[in-house]
């Protein structure tokens, strides 16, 4: 299975205990990539099978994949 | 709002749409019945300094105020207890008659620190706007004797209601000139851009004495040219988030957009391009030179940002949507936080569409409710060929617009110009004006600040699917 870039984010009742329930989620086999407590948000790469567990973990609010971005390039002339 | 509803409601107690004043003991003359002051004043009292304000009208005017409530008992008493000012409690406002020499005074003082008083103002006649009440139809002759005695013919209310028409339309006529006027819309879209660029002048950034002073900006976009010349000497703070790559931008996208939201005012080669030219700047590199960029390299930027405490995040990116696809439920999350520390993000309604065949909805992120989407206009005001709409419901709107197309700023060395089109390029127009606004309102910040610059827009005839609100517009 190959691996997938997800976004976590807490639920707002959580927040005071953000780095504990990014230690759950690394349990559950999140390889964290950013920690981002302002915004009470996990981000990482995680095995395609692992996603429903995190999902079902209390204090987590959303999950979703990480998407794509890309502008068009330097000389287009709608930017 | 007041409170009780009898008061807000009730005929008696509004400027009565008829010449003579039902209100207060002095009638006035028939004559000031022609449109325009009723000979009152309107006084406006600071919040929480109302029992001075009330005083200090009383002592200019000689007149006595008497509270709204009051007031209704005694309207339906004799002429002589009539009272000769009201002062609505719920509104903050007395309604007094006075000489324009007495109450001179007061308005002068109006609005300084230390005067209890905001605001003087002449009252103004208010007509009804419902259908006149018509004159019954002509009785048949012969039937003459038998007609019960006929009202007399509501000559007053129909010359009020011919008056409020002429002053109707006067105004229309007036406005009308004045707003084009004012907007400096040329009619075949062309503009002297010598001094300033179009965008700014559409915005009114060249005539606002603001300049984002002490305003924090975050520009979340492929980094920005460090050794730009036009930015030498102002205050910077970058960080990259994309591996391998610092923040000098390989792209231009970034630069340019940095030019228009926070460039300088006196640029190498004119004209001006930029609108808080005095804000501290924060540049994040989320997107690679490359172009590209992931949600969580912007989430990385978002909360780098608001650790930095800045009040406005400039996003000119997004990722395409599908007819009914709903928002990111962790980017609402994340806006709505960052709301609530103070930091309001504005992101670009994307380029997808190819009006007026195909309109594509606004993009990921700017589709979240609680996201500011920006759509373009090009130089006649009209909506831009590429710019999204608010197809999708729950916040997939568009919000406010920018202009976004043949829109001149900063780009990396040598180049060091370019004109380029997008609603990337009507983002920054507004991320600006929102420091202009954090600025001239220290204590308005998030969503405060976000109904500011939607309140500040000027209103266009077109859809708000394709615009929002209208055209940003600097304070």
């Amino acid at each position: 299975m190959g691996k997938v870039n997800l976004t976590v984010s807490i639920a707002d009742q959580e927040l005071p205990h953000f780095r504990d329930l990014v230690a759950r989620i690394k349990g559950l086999g999140l390889e964290v990539d950013q920690e981002l407590e302002s915004v009470g948000v996990v981000t990482g790469a995680i095995d395609q099978e692992k996603i429903q567990a995190v999902k079902k973990l209390k204090g987590v609010a959303h999950v979703e994949e990480s998407r794509k971005f890309q502008i068009p390039p330097p000389e287009s002339e709608v930017q | 709002m007041p409170k009780n509803p009898s008061e807000r409601d009730n005929p008696k107690i509004k400027p009565i749409d008829k010449g003579g004043s039902a209100v207060f003991g002095v009638q006035t003359p028939p004559t000031e019945f022609k449109g325009g002051t009723t000979g009152r004043f309107l006084v406006l009292m600071r919040e929480g300094a109302t029992d001075e304000g009330i005083a200090m009208v009383q002592k200019s005017t000689k007149r006595t105020l008497t509270s709204s409530t009051k007031a209704l008992t005694l309207m339906g008493a004799e002429a002589e207890t009539k009272p000769e000012g009201i002062f609505f409690e719920e509104l903050g406002v007395a309604v007094v008659e006075s000489l324009p020499e007495e109450i001179h005074g007061l308005s002068a003082e109006a609005g300084t620190e230390a005067s209890p008083i905001l605001l003087v103002e002449p009252e103004r006649f208010v007509y009804a706007l419902a259908a006149p009440v018509l004159a019954p139809p002509p009785i048949e002759e012969g039937m003459q004797e038998l007609a019960a005695p006929q009202p007399a013919t509501p000559f007053e209310y129909l010359q009020g209601y011919r008056d409020a028409v002429d002053h109707l339309v006067a105004q229309v006529i007036d406005r009308n000139a004045v707003a084009e006027a004012a907007l400096g819309v040329p009619t075949i879209g062309v503009w002297n851009q010598t001094q300033f660029t179009w965008g700014l002048q559409a915005t009114r950034v060249h005539l606002s004495s603001y300049s984002g002073r002490g305003v924090r900006v975050a520009v979340l976009d492929t980094g920005m040219d460090l050794g730009h010349p036009d930015f030498a000497g102002r205050k910077i703070t970058s960080q990259s988030f994309v591996a391998g790559q610092p923040v000098q931008d390989g792209h231009g996208h970034g630069t340019h957009c940095i030019g228009t939201s926070c460039g300088t005012r006196q640029p190498g080669q004119a004209p001006r391009y930029g609108i808080a030219f005095n804000a501290d700047i924060y540049v994040g590199k989320v997107l690679s030179n490359q172009g590209q960029g992931t949600d969580g390299q912007i989430l990385a930027g978002i909360d780098w940002a608001i650790k930095n405490k800045v009040a406005v995040i400039s996003m000119s990116l997004g990722a395409p949507t599908t007819a009914g696809q709903p928002f990111s439920q962790v980017f609402e999350q994340v806006a709505r936080r960052s709301l609530a520390a103070g930091t309001l993000i504005i992101a670009a309604a994307g380029n997808d569409s190819h009006r007026p065949q195909q309109l594509n909805p606004v993009s990921h992120p700017a589709n979240c409710p609680s996201i500011m989407a920006v759509a373009a206009l090009d130089q006649r005001l009209l909506v831009a060929s590429f710019s999204n709409a608010g197809l999708n419901p729950n916040g997939g709107q568009v919000d406010i617009a920018g202009p976004g197309v043949a829109v001149r700023s900063s780009w990396p060395r040598p180049t060091l110009y370019n004109t380029i089109s997008g609603t990337s390029m009507a983002t920054p127009h507004v991320a600006g004006i929102a420091a202009l606004l954090a600025e001239a309102r220290p204590n308005t910040r998030g969503l405060a600040l976000w109904a500011l610059v939607t309140q500040h827009a000027r209103h266009l005839s077109i859809p708000s699917r394709d615009v929002g609100t209208g055209l940003t517009q600097a304070p």
